[in-house]
């Protein structure tokens, strides 16, 4: 089942909203059983860590952590927390009786569908039960453990933490930081317990009867990342044509057009200087496929975990990277209101037409003036391109979180934007996108970003600008996140003789590219990425058209200068 | 009709400005038709601190721009300052093709003739009233350079082919702008230095409790403190970024309210007022989230009101 990003963000929104505080990444989020936003247990998982405070639950789960039972322990402490916080949350939020009477009601429809012989389950239906002023039928042990789990309201932080302890203590001889070895045999082994697993256990796993997502320990953002991994970069290591057509499969995951259409493409895009270049369209929206075994399959892991470390960096600086967006959507906002066409109008008052003077006296028309209005400059489209090469590495989660950051304020304008990446490899020059115009609701697919191989710009730019013939809108504006420094392994032809694509040659090829969308009125602006070095080739090919983000806190105000230049300019 | 000296008594504004105001009202009484321009508030702006500030400035002779983001009371409190000196007010709204000649006065034909038809700025500077310059940064600077010998030392309108005039000694403006709306612009230094700038903060619990129980006296304080949590609840998602400010509308709180005082059940009457402010359906869930995380299912008029 997927949890769409869609609920993911409204599950955060719900705990925020309980905590009272934005500034946070939750560690659990709540899903009903069809992967939907749980409006009670999020209010309550908020809720809790504004009662209890984040760092005496942090703590109290984190003892749970390697336990062969943690996944047990961790939604018994849950449900008691649940009867703590409702217990003195529910006089100020009058909505809380109801929500939990219909959570319960939901419970005890589904318990008919699954077997009772587990503990959680019965200590849950019973304390559900309570919650609809029924009076459950129990053993004698299990009741006492169940009024034992129900914590009361007037604890804090502390000391509910020391009472969750003792009770996994005393029922279940659980003591933080035991090896198993000095652990007790539980005193009621004889049941058996629902979804218990051990060691490292899934992000998204069981809670109550839906699923709790849980947030992963990521080690960094990808300034830290590790050094270039091997490139395979000829012919001879796949061997031959096909082999290497699998092998780019492999690596960046199916294609995204069929290859009838890919050759049509082909040929009319890998003509002049990169005549003898290949292209490969990719979704770039999943790199986890088990199947994929060897050096691709490796690569793909690694892409996996970058995808991690991307959201990680962004959810490190979560405010800032918040507040960039907001202000970037408020610039873009202005511009596309502020820059609309003049339009000169006849009217009663403004400037005086001397020409029609004659009209006001002889024909009684008092519309002798002109007056300038503003009309709709017309539909804009976005097309967000991320270098996804290897000299991008050190910077690919802040490109990732650039590259989401503008994406998310262009669609909170409603301006329709496609983002993919492009990197070369073999002599393929691969686009992967991340999201097309019309899906407003993937712009965290941009956090699949990872870099490898080479980087032929030229092509890149033009297979862009090809496919921005879809766009469903009158003005079209082009945004490369970029380095500037095109490099890529198969050579220009000049005449009879070779040229590296790289340096001056790689730079003016990528100019001719940009001037090439410009005759077709796509307006290219390049958000430059890259070191001092590269600056003279940056303006060589984007002339004026580019910016370049020294900090986080100019970000907002420098890209949206440049779009709005841009919008500014449209016709 | 309320006194607004007395509210502002009540506010616990100092007795010293309380008692320049009313000398500045002997000074400059609003006689005749101006007297039906002169506003009476429908809101009134609760915080002394902003008062004071406002009051003391406008005392000075300076002109006031009022600075905060949406639903902070910018225009009920430029429109309780006219109301507190007594003056009348001309509202301009201001909007991307505001000109001069939509503030100062443009040409017109009548009777076979060109003649001026005034602007609101003008009409405020023949009579001494208080120009209230709504979402100033909405316009482009260069339209608004006209207004600068209006609001510097000079105190003047000098429009081509017309008598230069000088502003009457009560004439005040008072403008409002919000950085984060749509359409909106950063003001020049050049405007911006010609007006004291007041920042104007988030309405607190306490004035949102006074400002409903106001208008609704038989409001049930529990019910009070529900809907000014609710708004809070909305402006922390705004503030940390989730939300556009459109579901922020006090106007929509309030107007909601009033729909569930004439006997529409709660839920909906937010929905109206507030949910429905944003034509985005994700945000209208979110709204709905906090709407749910807070209220009940159901809200009948006579859970709310006495």
């Amino acid at each position: 089942m997927e949890i769409l990003d869609s609920e993911k963000r409204r599950a955060r929104n719900l705990i925020w909203n309980a905590a009272g505080d934005y500034d946070f990444e939750p560690e659990l989020k709540a899903y009903d059983q069809d992967g939907r936003a749980d409006l009670y247990w999020n209010s309550i998982i908020g809720t809790a860590r504004r009662l209890y405070g984040s760092d005496n639950l942090q703590r109290l789960f984190a003892a749970l952590e390697g336990h062969p039972d943690q996944q047990l322990f961790e939604q018994l402490i849950w449900l008691g927390l649940e009867n703590a916080a409702f217990a003195r949350e529910s006089a100020c939020r009058p909505a809380l009786p109801a929500l939990r009477v219909s959570y319960a009601r939901r419970v005890l429809a589904l318990e008919h569908a699954r077997p009772m012989d587990q503990l959680l389950d019965v200590l849950e239906s019973a304390h559900f039960r309570r919650a609809l002023g029924q009076s459950p039928a129990m053993t004698p042990g299990n009741r006492e453990m169940l009024d034992a789990l129900e914590f009361p309201g007037d604890l804090d932080g502390p000391a509910l933490a020391r009472r969750a302890l003792d009770f996994l203590h005393q029922y279940f001889h659980f003591t933080p930081g035991a090896s198993p070895a000095e652990r007790k045999p539980p005193r009621r082994r004889f049941l058996a317990f629902r979804r218990s697993g051990k060691g490292d256990l899934p992000a998204v796993r069981g809670f109550g009867y839906g699923y709790g997502e849980h947030t992963v320990p990521s080690d960094g953002g990808g300034t830290e990342a590790g050094p270039p991994k091997r490139r395979i970069t000829d012919l001879s290591v796949a061997q031959s044509e096909a082999a290497l057509q699998a092998y780019i499969q492999n690596f960046f995951g199916p294609s995204l057009y069929d290859p009838h259409t890919v050759r049509e493409l082909e040929s009319e895009l890998c003509a002049g200087d990169h005549r003898d270049c290949r292209l490969y369209y990719a979704r770039g929206d999943d790199m986890r496929d088990g199947d994929v075994r060897g050096y691709a399959g490796a690569q793909r892991r690694a892409a996996s975990k970058q995808m991690e470390k991307n959201k990680a960096a962004y959810q490190a600086d979560l405010v800032r990277h918040r507040a960039g967006i907001q202000r970037l959507t408020a610039r873009i906002q202005n511009a596309l209101l502020a820059y609309l066409q003049p339009a000169p109008v006849r009217a009663a008052s403004g400037t005086l037409d001397p020409g029609r003077i004659w009209r006001g006296i002889y024909l009684d028309d008092d519309r002798v003036f002109t007056r300038i209005l503003r009309t709709d400059p017309g539909d804009l489209s976005v097309d967000l391109l991320l270098d996804a090469s290897t000299s991008q590495l050190d910077r690919q989660a802040t490109v990732a979180a650039q590259g989401y950051m503008i994406a998310e304020s262009l669609t909170r304008c409603g301006i329709p934007v496609r983002v993919s990446s492009f990197c070369s490899l073999s002599g393929y020059t691969i686009l992967s996108r991340y999201r097309d115009y019309r899906e407003t609701g993937a712009n965290e697919r941009i956090f699949h970003y990872f870099t490898t191989g080479c980087n032929r710009d030229g092509l890149a730019i033009r297979a862009v600008g090809k496919g921005m013939e879809d766009s469903p809108c009158e003005h079209r504006m082009l945004i490369l996140l970029s380095d500037a420094r095109p490099n890529d392994v198969v050579k220009l032809r000049r005449g009879g003789s070779y040229l590296d694509y790289a340096g001056q040659e790689g730079i003016q090829n990528a100019a001719r590219e940009v001037r090439s969308l410009l005759h077709r009125q796509i307006s290219v602006v390049c958000v430059f990425t890259g070191d001092d070095k590269d600056v003279p080739a940056a303006h060589t090919i984007y002339g004026r058209d580019f910016a370049r983000i020294r900090s986080l806190d100019q970000f907002a105000d420098t890209v949206g200068t440049l779009i709005q230049n841009q919008i500014r300019g449209l016709s | 009709m309320l006194d607004m000296l007395d509210f502002l008594k009540t506010e616990g504004v100092q007795p010293r400005i309380l008692s320049e105001i009313e000398r500045f009202r002997g000074q400059f009484p609003a006689e005749g038709a101006l007297q039906r321009r002169v506003p009476v508030p429908r809101y009134l702006y609760y915080g002394r601190e902003i008062w004071e500030e406002a009051a003391t400035a406008l005392l000075c002779g300076e002109n006031v721009l009022l600075v905060g983001p949406k639903a902070t009371g910018k225009n009920v409190l430029a429109e309780n300052l006219a109301a507190a000196f007594g003056r009348p007010s001309w509202d301009v709204s201001f909007y991307i093709n505001t000109d001069a000649a939509t503030l100062l006065g443009t040409d017109t034909f009548a009777d076979g003739a060109v003649t001026l038809r005034k602007g609101p700025i003008y009409q405020c500077a023949e009579t001494g009233g208080f120009g209230i310059l709504d979402e100033i940064n909405m316009a482009k600077n260069e339209s608004l350079a006209v207004l600068h010998a209006t609001l510097d030392f000079r105190r003047s309108i000098d429009m081509p082919g017309y008598e230069r005039i000088v502003l009457h000694d009560a004439a005040r403006f008072i403008a409002t702008m919000n950085y984060g709306y749509a359409g909106t612009r950063e003001l020049n230094e050049a405007l911006a230095s010609r007006f004291v700038v007041i920042d104007m903060p988030a309405i607190p619990a306490e004035g949102l409790m006074k400002l409903m129980t106001r208008e609704f006296p038989d409001l049930r304080p529990e019910y009070g403190t529900h809907f000014a949590s609710l708004f809070q609840d909305i402006q922390k998602k705004c503030d940390g970024g989730e939300l556009s400010t459109k579901p922020l509308d006090l106007r929509g709180l309030l107007a909601a309210l009033r729909l569930i005082h004439a006997g529409l059940e709660g839920n909906r009457a937010l929905e109206l007022g507030l949910v429905n402010k944003s034509f985005d359906d994700f945000e209208r869930q979110l709204v709905l989230d906090v709407i749910r995380a807070r209220l009940p299912e159901i809200i009948r008029r006579e859970d709310v009101f006495a």
